[in-house]
């Protein structure tokens, strides 16, 4: 029971990092209607913005572990989301009105010349970091078992409710969340009504560039390792549960992400750490079968 | 009922000349037309006489090939689509383009969501005595309204950012012949009592004639005809070609 709870938390807060990558797939989708590959690779570079910045504030001096995560939330947060806006600028918006493959192709594009000017930079080498969230809390200590939660899962589980809860007022209760909506559903119409649509798309990008910031934040907490390869299975598993939820549903996405987790870390928990991710894409293969919109992505019933 | 716009007979929108494609078609083959202060002017012709593509062309989607367009003595015919709106104009285009997915409320609030917010109460208020339905209906979604309320919806968004000019296609399309009067009645009450200027197109073209001030004839891109609503109403070619008889 107890080792059943740790592993549940476990892939409580995987799933939370791979919901995070989902958004950022579920929304561009939704607006555009293109799966941008390269938003694997905005995770890892989030990442590394983070390890950068981490390091650097350690040069400076600046060691006190809360100051320290918040100013590289910051940073991370800020240098990546220019990177997903100047994605879109260069990569997709020139092809907007093309036919629909070519942003696809760009995007993989994208995602190679990402990966490439990465290990260019910062070469093949994995890059590690210490664990900066150390200790655990108790959470339930019986005769027969006890279950606790190391601050950094809560850490990650915790901020990841509260970016959710965030995101979503962003989305329903703002006009900037309006205008995103209203291009979701009828773009034409939104440009009618003097929504600069080009703007909300790159908006949409850097909102997606963020999210996907933190998670790369959150992975280089989680396992203190970062390479310019990561970004591809977290990306493929991030897209398969956006499309797991939904695609172009919001909690959908989130949804999709934590079931993958746990999915995972029950797997190998209790058989072969090895085979995680086939059964990770065994669930994905079945939810499609007998749900081909994903578990919320049911198409409204609507009057015409 | 003062109506000060009438005497001074300012033009609002002024077309001249304009060329512009449906994809490849040359839809406008070199149109000119005024929209006056406080009027309503209509456009009629038959289905692909480019009525439509008209109106999307002042809005600047498709952009015209050749031509200008001058609303409010401004040249707007290189405008992106969304400052062309900012300016003053409402396109309530046709199929109504409801947001199905947004509350009544949110669709409404579409309708300001790049321009003033000020006045926003009044203005809502505005629109819920003009169409009571949509007060008892603003917490649905908008997929779930009928096709008048939609319409309706669609009137109300197009009007709540106060337009100086208010574009309408089709407002009567599919729609019930007793919601038909209460869209037309509606569009006289806002001109009459809101001083709206309205460039209006129907395929209904016997209402359309008697709600116009002045009304044009498009026939496969040409303005052929025009004229008070009144003349052409009792135009015999008119009433051959577009009114049954």
């Amino acid at each position: 029971m107890g080792y059943f709870l740790e592993q549940l938390i476990n892939g409580l807060s995987l799933g939370s990092i791979y919901g995070l990558i989902a958004i950022g797939y579920t929304m561009v989708y939704g607006i555009i209607g293109m799966v941008n590959f390269a938003h694997g690779e905005v995770f890892m570079i989030g990442a590394f913005h983070a390890v950068i910045a981490y390091l650097v504030l350690q040069a400076l001096g600046i060691t006190l572990l809360p100051v320290a995560l918040i100013i590289v939330l910051v940073v991370t947060i800020f240098l990546t989301s220019a990177y997903g806006w100047t994605i879109e600028k260069i990569a997709y918006r020139p092809l907007r009105g093309s036919f629909r493959l070519a942003p696809l192709i760009s995007a993989i594009g994208m995602s190679v010349l990402l990966q490439n000017y990465v290990q260019l930079l910062q070469e093949a080498r994995p890059k590690s970091v210490p664990s900066l969230i150390q200790g655990n809390i108790s959470l339930i200590e019986s005769e027969d078992f006890s279950v606790s939660i190391s601050y950094l899962r809560l850490f990650i589980i915790i901020a990841t409710v509260v970016l959710m809860v965030f995101f979503t007022m962003l989305i329903t209760k703002t006009a900037l969340g309006r205008s995103q909506r209203a291009c979701e559903q009828d773009m034409k119409m939104a440009t009618l009504l003097g929504i600069n649509v080009d703007r909300v798309i790159s908006l949409t990008f850097v909102i997606g560039a963020s999210l996907a910031a933190v998670a790369g934040l959150m992975f280089m907490l989680f396992y203190g390792v970062v390479d310019f390869y990561m970004g591809f299975i977290a990306g493929v598993k991030a897209f398969s549960a956006a499309v797991l939820g939904g695609i172009g549903s919001l909690p959908g996405a989130m949804l999709g992400g934590i079931l993958l987790g746990v999915i995972e870390s029950l797997f190998s928990a209790y058989f072969s750490v090895e085979y995680k991710d086939l059964a990770a894409f065994s669930v994905l293969v079945l939810v499609l079968i007998f749900r081909p919109t994903g578990l919320l992505g049911k198409p409204e019933v609507e009057k015409v | 009922m003062v109506d000060i716009n009438k005497q001074e007979k300012a033009n609002i929108l002024a077309l001249k000349d304009v060329h512009s494609f449906y994809g490849q078609v040359e839809a406008l083959r070199g149109v000119s037309l005024q929209v006056k202060a406080g009027e309503i002017v209509s456009l009629i012709g038959a289905n692909g006489a480019g009525k439509t593509t008209l109106l999307m062309t002042i809005c600047g989607k498709p952009k015209a090939q050749k031509g200008e367009i001058i609303f409010l003595n401004q040249s707007i015919v290189s405008k992106p689509t969304h400052e062309i709106i900012r300016l003053g104009i409402a396109h309530c285009p046709e199929g109504r383009h409801i947001f199905p997915k947004m509350t009544v409320m949110e669709n409404l609030l579409m309708g300001i969501a790049e321009t003033s917010k000020e006045f926003f109460k009044q203005d809502l208020k505005r629109i819920f005595d003009l169409f009571p339905i949509l007060y008892d209906r603003r917490t649905q979604r908008g997929g779930t309204l009928s096709g008048g309320e939609q319409q309706m919806l669609a009137i109300g968004r197009a009007i709540i950012s106060r337009p100086k000019l208010l574009l309408l296609d089709e407002p009567s399309l599919g729609l019930a012949p007793i919601i038909v009067q209460k869209i037309f009645a509606t569009i006289r009450q806002l001109n009459k009592e809101l001083q709206m200027t309205i460039l209006l197109i129907e395929q209904n073209a016997y209402h359309a004639l008697q709600l116009a001030d002045r009304a044009y004839v498009l026939v496969n891109g040409y303005i052929t005809m025009q004229g008070t609503g009144q003349e052409l109403l009792t135009n015999p070619e008119i009433s051959k070609a577009y009114l049954g008889g």
